[in-house]
């Protein structure tokens, strides 16, 4: 949790320099949050591309605007939320012509390492992609971005009972789902 | 109780899983000049805009504030004579004046009574 804090804190200062300097700083923004916006919005949106495109259309509207994070208590709920907004709008457009999951789509990055791990890797993505999207982005803000059911609950605008409860109907399928690979990476 | 202990420590296995993944997808190499790029154009298009709408208020006030000045001095000259732009004036109450019933006399009437309006208005 400490981390999550520390984290917060860093994305408000580059938030408070973007509002003083204006697009200057927004690359710092960038680097230091972009990887975490795109492995959001790629859980809602399901493609690489149109996360991309709905993390540039938030960053964007930020540059343009730093007025809107002048009375936001939290920046980075503030930007996950905006990312959240644009991912939901371009998934619903995408839907229309497809709805199929597609992991080769994904940029990834493995370190060598890390090779045998890939594939626990991918069946995560894959499972997390089967999972409706309002109980992945549960996940996704519980797990890796080590958020309260409180703050989950402020950014998805649900209560933080139902933020934990659709936490445990996603826990339960990811665990059905990932058995196997638990068992491997336990070997 | 067993069944609640072995389902919390599944759960956080699952979870520990799921955090070792947190790192696998990142952002493509174009997207950061990508975003810098487009910030920086859609500033520019905002600057632009803010400057055109600024240069369109400066000469509306500009504007405004010229024709008041022009305006002064004739307001302060007093009665003027009628000017040549009158003469439309002078036509349409000659038409009206003229007895005849006849159209082509009518306008001659009228062309007449306008030249004696304006010989009458050169004489003051």
């Amino acid at each position: 949790m400490g981390l999550a804090i520390a984290f917060s804190q860093r994305v408000r200062e580059c938030t408070d320099r973007l509002t003083a300097v204006g697009v200057g700083a927004l690359g710092a923004l960038f680097d230091l949050t972009s990887q975490r916006l795109v492995r959001f919005a790629v859980t809602l949106t399901r493609r690489q591309h149109d996360a991309e495109d709905a993390v540039q259309t938030a960053l964007v509207r930020l540059a343009s605007e730093p007025q809107l994070l002048r009375n936001v208590q939290c920046p980075w709920a503030y930007l996950l939320r905006m990312v959240r907004n644009e991912a939901l709008v371009i998934g619903r457009r995408s839907q229309r012509c497809s709805t199929s999951v597609n992991l080769a789509d994904l940029v990834t990055r493995c370190r060598v390492d890390e090779a045998e791990r890939e594939e626990s890797y991918r069946a995560v993505y894959s499972a997390l992609q089967t999972l409706p999207p309002e109980q992945a982005e549960v996940v996704v803000l519980k797990i890796w971005e080590e958020l309260t059911f409180a703050q989950i609950g402020e950014i998805l605008e649900i209560s933080p009972n139902t933020a934990a409860s659709r936490y445990q109907y996603a826990m339960t399928k990811l665990a059905a789902r990932l058995s196997s690979v638990r068992e491997v990476t336990c070997d | 109780m067993t069944e609640s202990l072995g389902s919390t420590f599944e759960h956080e296995s699952i979870e520990a899983l799921i955090r070792s993944a947190k790192n696998y997808v990142r952002a493509s190499d174009d997207l950061r000049p990508r975003v810098l790029e487009t910030a920086r154009v859609r500033r520019r298009e905002f600057q632009f805009k803010w400057r055109l709408g600024l240069a369109a208020v400066m000469l509306s006030s500009c504007g405004w504030l010229m024709a008041s000045v022009l305006r002064q001095p004739a307001i302060e000259s007093g009665p003027t004579f009628p000017t040549v732009t009158s003469a439309g004036q002078l036509v349409v109450g000659a038409e009206v004046a003229a007895p005849s019933t006849d159209a082509s006399w009518q306008i001659v009437e009228s062309f007449t009574q306008l030249r004696v309006k304006q010989a009458r208005l050169l004489r003051l």
